[in-house]
């Protein structure tokens, strides 16, 4: 299903975050936001799946308007977010956390993989079903929050700076395992401070600065404009 | 340096700006007041003036009784509206006043003026111990402890019942008389009358000295508010007492105007009507109680006092007035009539004043300032919470005059550092030494009396409060606290009350604020307009070390451009800065050096006008690192 | 003052002991699901005692008919309480907390002084729901309508915290706790799990008037006393954990019930007080409540 954003600007308070941003995310693709800290890319994707309250703008999946739907709304209609940092319910176990994305699976009239298959795809998980989500580290949290996603049967998947607070080794790994997810045709949009993870993965770059779009292109193009407003 | 002095002729304005600003305020306050004090008076007289029209035994009783509870009420808004202590109890304190001062006169023969004496005394020490919970828990556990100590008092009668009278009352009470002269019911009635007067003087006096600020503070900023000095326990310890005195008193005089005390006229229906009323009026508004309380009574006397009705009515009004008019009718009533102030002009514009061209922006600019002794450092300061190790052994030091930027990845360890130094947290192992004293364990107030102050992630500010006010506060910690010359208006307090205003107006012009912004409620200003207001209340008991926490989190550019200035002129003027910040641009631009925290220690340090080491070039050319480790357990 | 005595007032506040917990988890559920302390709560449980005599003496149903009716009726005063008193105050106000703590004591004010109205000042006994014959343990005479209120009381209890640790219902309500965010990007609509556990604990809180009729009668204005000695419950068990309301629970009971029997019954609600003031001081969250509710790290303000 195609994401389709259309002058998108949302506010905190008195202050402007996002000032008419416009992008699309098709079947297939990959998309890649890159900006530093402060520069909007959080409030865009929970603009996006309906968890930010000062949004104006038009946003449309598969045709559908999500102006008026809830959070949870937009979530029936497969729209998914992996939030920063991995966020998760700390006291269920990471079955539980699964068999809830199983739930959403049905709710959506699919049928929701095994767990079986998703320790196939997810091997780092299958020792650690018995326990509680809070007691994982950052990137078994990570994998986990895919995995609920990915078993959820999405039809598109935000991801909030994935590659956040974790060792380069971990999110390699966790890369791996979204461009194995994005290679299956899912509608993907990443969100990251740090180029590097989007090499290889995506040419379809964004670059997002104090709320505005200030490039688009494939991530060699945004180099330049990236060095010169970071450091 | 950055220059202070640029366009003198702009300085100048500015400062006639805000002086005039200054000036009108205080007459817009004054004037206020003068209003306030002239309704006061002729509702006074008003009711003074009752008797003429209405005689009889009954009667003045009645009224006696509403006079009580408007009292009652007044004092429970100190505690719930001013400080946000949700104490219930206050049923309880007046019993105790009455039974107190009833008891007295009944069994020690105790003249009038003493019994009553000794009935405020009783109210007080019943609230003290009625509400000694609240100084651990917070909310409804609070009030549900307060409000099952109302449910406690008929048993304590029953099982008192040699002295209190038990389930058939307190009788015998003498009647009034001082000096000899015996009171009638309408003198009485009178005193009472004036006694009310006095304790809302006393009240209204108490709330706009430093002691009002004291108590807002408690309730909007709560344990942060030590960051400025403040020790908040001890604050609500003493509401508690402020807040039982009028009702103790109250429930004193009711002994003496019914002559007969019975715990019955203590329960949980007076417990809702004195809620109801200082909700419905406005919790946190001088006049709230007398405008709450006004109709309750009214209707509790037409319906007849503890009919089943009359709960059935008291219930519904709270109801009702929780959903309809949350903050009560008096804020209500002045939103009314403030909106002839087009207030919503201020929402795109800065609040702050225009930039200056030359310089701010560029970085060969940064000052070479002369840099002092060490005089803050951390040596081997270690911290784990659960099973996170968020402090791993830092070591660190800050000379006099700096300013430095804390930069790490998300989860370094830089906020946790930040609340070590402050005192909010209290390292396992490890020692803080500031002036070349040890430090580490002081308490948070403690150290911001000493000159460490700080700020928060989310300003710490009271809304209803103007930006000058709210940087006043800054001072209130630093001054004694006299209650006494507070609620007298003593010409002690009068001259404390001066000096703080003349500091807060003197760094009110230093930060370059709009003279608008000046008597304006921070409520309806921008977040970054906050943020600077917060630093200007740190910055106004001219402090040693300023700790910034991410101070430039959620601006926009020229917001960043204005902070980043601030902070620099703050720095020029002598005070050590250090500032944990994400955005390191910021940092890069306005600060002497970096220290880098990862994995909760400091692995790099250096001055910026120096070339970078390779570890700082690395994070900063957004190289992913690797952060906190869990403990293997 | 014989060991007999002391033993049936042991039983009997073993027995009132369920009927707190049941009150203390009922006022934990809602506050963990909504963050609203609902002081009508102990209404709920008067109106339970009331219909149990209307329902099983006036109308003749029979003990399971009653038991169902009385639980239907409280599930939807729970709901009505949610619809009439937090409802309308979601997103009016600076202090949710605050604000929902005036309407629900408002509201429960209001509704206990209608049922006065309408069921009279006085306490009419209900008889007992199973055989009034004492049975002989030893020397001691057991009421079996004490036991039935423990033995239900526990099932009731255990059940819930299976149903909540275990169950995908128990893991949907605790994820609208612990995360609320997650919980709708998961597809959950908060708004209903809030309403059902509104529902749920008045619910139990009707069951809870149901079973302590028989032992303190069918009265109008119960309704406080009983919240706060859930409230009791809850304080010194510690809010949030099923083993704080067991054994929060169990001391109340036993003091309330041991008190009475061994001095005079004046004496209990003081103590209380000052055992509960006791705990509250030297542990605020309470013998079990810690890291927060049923195990979570999301700590709700106490």
């Amino acid at each position: 299903m195609k994401l389709e954003v259309e002058n998108l600007s949302a506010w905190y308070g008195q202050a402007l975050a996002l000032n008419s941003v416009s992008l699309s995310v098709e079947k297939g693709q990959v998309v890649g936001i890159l900006g530093h800290n402060g520069a909007g890319k959080t409030t865009l994707v929970r603009c996006i799946a309906g968890l930010h309250d000062q949004c104006r703008g038009q946003v449309r999946f598969g045709g559908t308007s999500l102006e008026k739907l809830r959070p949870s709304e937009r979530a029936l209609l497969g729209l998914t977010l992996l939030r920063e940092g991995g966020r998760l319910p700390a006291s269920l176990t990471v079955t539980q956390n699964l068999i809830l994305g199983q739930r959403l699976a049905r709710a959506r009239g699919h049928i929701p993989r095994e767990l079986n298959r998703i320790w196939e795809w997810f091997p780092i998980l299958e020792p650690l079903q018995g326990r509680k989500a809070g007691l994982l580290s950052g990137g078994q949290r990570q994998a986990l929050a895919l995995a609920v996603t990915f078993v959820s049967e999405p039809s598109l998947i935000l991801l909030d700076e994935p590659s956040a607070g974790l060792a380069p080794p971990v999110a390699r790994e966790l890369f791996s395992l979204i461009a194995r997810l994005a290679a299956t045709g899912l509608p993907t949009l990443v969100v990251e401070q740090h180029p590097g993870w989007l090499n290889g993965l995506t040419n379809d770059v964004y670059l997002l600065e104090v709320g505005e779009i200030a490039a688009h292109g494939p991530i060699e193009k945004l180099l330049p404009s990236l060095e010169k407003s970071g450091a | 340096m950055h220059d202070l002095a640029r366009k003198p002729s702009a300085t100048a304005l500015d400062n006639d700006a805000v002086s005039r600003e200054f000036s009108a305020w205080i007459a817009r306050k004054a004037r206020l007041r003068h209003i306030n004090v002239a309704i006061a008076i002729l509702i006074l007289i008003g009711l003074g003036l009752i008797p003429l029209i209405s005689q009889g035994t009954y009667a003045y009783a009645r009224y006696g009784v509403a006079l009580a509870y408007v009292m009652a009420a007044v004092g429970l808004n100190l505690a719930i509206g001013f400080t946000g202590e949700l104490v219930l109890g206050h049923a309880v304190v007046m019993a105790a006043g009455a039974y107190a001062a009833g008891m007295l006169s009944a069994h020690a023969g105790v003249s009038f003026p003493f019994a009553v004496l000794g009935g405020v005394a009783g109210g007080l020490a019943a609230g003290a111990a009625v509400m000694l919970p609240g100084l651990r828990v917070r909310g409804w556990y609070l009030a549900l402890i307060t409000m099952f100590a109302v449910l406690v008092l008929p048993r304590v009668v029953v099982l008192t019942e040699h002295w209190t009278g038990g389930e058939f009352g307190l009788t015998g009470i003498q009647p009034p008389s001082f000096l000899g002269y015996l009171l009638s019911d309408w003198v009485l009635y009178e005193v009472t009358l004036l006694l009310l007067a006095l304790v809302g003087l006393l009240v209204a006096n108490l709330v706009r000295s430093g002691w009002g600020y004291r108590l807002r503070a408690v309730r909007d900023i709560g344990t942060a508010s030590a960051a400025i000095g403040l020790r908040p326990n001890r604050i609500r310890f003493t509401v508690y007492l402020l807040a039982a005195g009028p009702a103790a008193l109250a429930g004193a005089l009711q002994a003496f105007t019914d002559a007969f005390v019975n715990a019955d006229s203590f329960g949980i229906s007076l417990t809702l009507l004195l809620l109801t009323g200082v909700m419905l009026g406005g919790a946190g508004t001088l006049w709230g109680p007398i405008v709450g309380m006004a109709p309750l009574i009214a209707l509790s006397f037409w319906v007849g006092p503890f009919s089943v009705y009359n709960a059935v009515a008291l219930g519904a009004g709270l109801l009702i007035s929780a959903i309809v008019v949350p903050d009560g009718f008096v804020p209500l009533i002045r939103r009314r009539m403030s909106r002839r102030t087009p207030s919503s002009a201020v929402a795109d514009s800065m609040p702050v004043a225009p930039v200056d061209d030359n310089g701010s922006g560029n970085p060969s600019i940064r000052s070479r300032r002369d840099l002092g002794p060490e005089i803050l450092s951390a040596r081997g300061v270690m911290k784990t919470f659960g099973g996170v190790r968020a402090l791993q052994g830092i070591d660190m030091s800050i000379r006099q005059g700096e300013l430095v930027g804390l930069i790490g990845p998300n989860g370094s360890g830089k906020s946790t550092f930040l609340n070590v130094l402050s005192g909010f947290i209290v390292p396992d192992a490890g020692d803080i030494r500031y002036r070349d004293a040890d430090v580490t364990g002081w308490r948070v107030d403690q150290l911001a009396l000493a000159g460490i102050g700080r700020t928060f992630q989310v300003p710490q500010l009271i809304d209803e409060l103007t930006t000058l006010e709210n940087i006043e506060i800054g001072l209130v910690g630093h001054q004694k606290s006299g209650l006494v010359p507070a609620a007298l208006r003593l010409p002690r307090d009068i001259a404390w009350e001066r000096q703080r205003r003349n500091a807060a107006l003197e760094t009110f012009r230093a930060m370059r604020f709009a003279p608008e912004t000046l008597g304006r409620p921070v409520a309806e200003l921008s977040l970054g307009f906050k943020r600077i207001v917060e630093i200007g209340r740190a910055a106004v008991s001219k402090p040693t070390i300023l700790l910034l926490d991410e101070p430039a989190a959620g601006l926009n550019e020229t917001e960043r451009q204005d902070l980043g200035d601030r902070l620099q002129e703050l720095a020029a003027q002598g005070i050590t800065i250090l500032v944990v910040e994400h955005n390191v641009p910021f940092v890069l631009r306005i600060c002497d050096s970096l220290m880098l925290l990862e994995n909760g220690q400091v692995t790099c340090r250096a001055d910026l006008d120096e070339a970078l080491p390779e570890r700082l070039e690395t994070y900063l050319r957004h190289d992913p690192t690797p952060t906190t480790q869990k403990v293997e357990s | 003052m014989s060991a007999t005595i002391i033993i049936l007032g042991l039983i009997t506040g073993l027995a009132l002991a369920s009927i707190y917990v049941l009150i203390a988890i009922s006022f934990t559920l809602v506050l963990a699901a909504s963050g609203v302390f609902n002081f009508a709560q102990g209404t709920i449980v008067m109106i339970g005692t009331i219909l149990a005599l209307v329902l099983g003496v006036q109308f003749g149903w029979p003990v399971l008919a009653v038991a169902a009716g009385v639980v239907l009726v409280g599930a939807i005063a729970g709901v009505l309480t949610h619809l009439i008193a937090v409802w309308p105050v979601i997103g009016r106000t600076k202090s949710f907390a605050h604000s929902t703590m005036l309407s629900t004591i408002g509201l429960g004010i209001a509704a206990n002084a209608i049922a006065a109205l309408l069921f009279g000042a006085d306490s009419q006994p209900v008889p007992p729901y199973v055989s009034d014959s004492p049975l002989l343990i030893g020397s001691i005479p057991l009421r079996p309508t004490y036991l039935l209120v423990i033995v239900v009381g526990i099932f009731l209890t255990m059940t819930i915290e299976i149903v909540i640790r275990k169950t995908v219902v128990g893991s949907v309500f605790r994820i609208t706790l612990e995360d609320p965010e997650g919980a709708q990007l998961l597809g959950i609509d908060t708004r209903i799990v809030i309403l059902l556990a509104f529902a749920i604990a008045g619910g139990l809180s009707g069951m809870a008037g149901f079973l302590v009729a028989p032992i303190i009668s069918a009265s109008a204005f119960t309704a406080q006393e009983l919240a706060i000695y859930g409230f009791a419950a809850m304080a010194i068990g510690g809010f949030g954990s099923f083993a704080g309301a067991l054994v929060g629970g169990a001391i109340v009971g036993i003091l309330t019930g041991v008190l009475p029997a061994i001095a005079n019954p004046q004496v209990t609600l003081p103590v209380l007080w000052i055992v509960v003031v006791a705990f509250l001081v030297v542990k605020p969250s309470g013998l079990y409540g810690t890291a927060g509710l049923f195990g979570s790290t999301n700590l709700r303000e106490v």
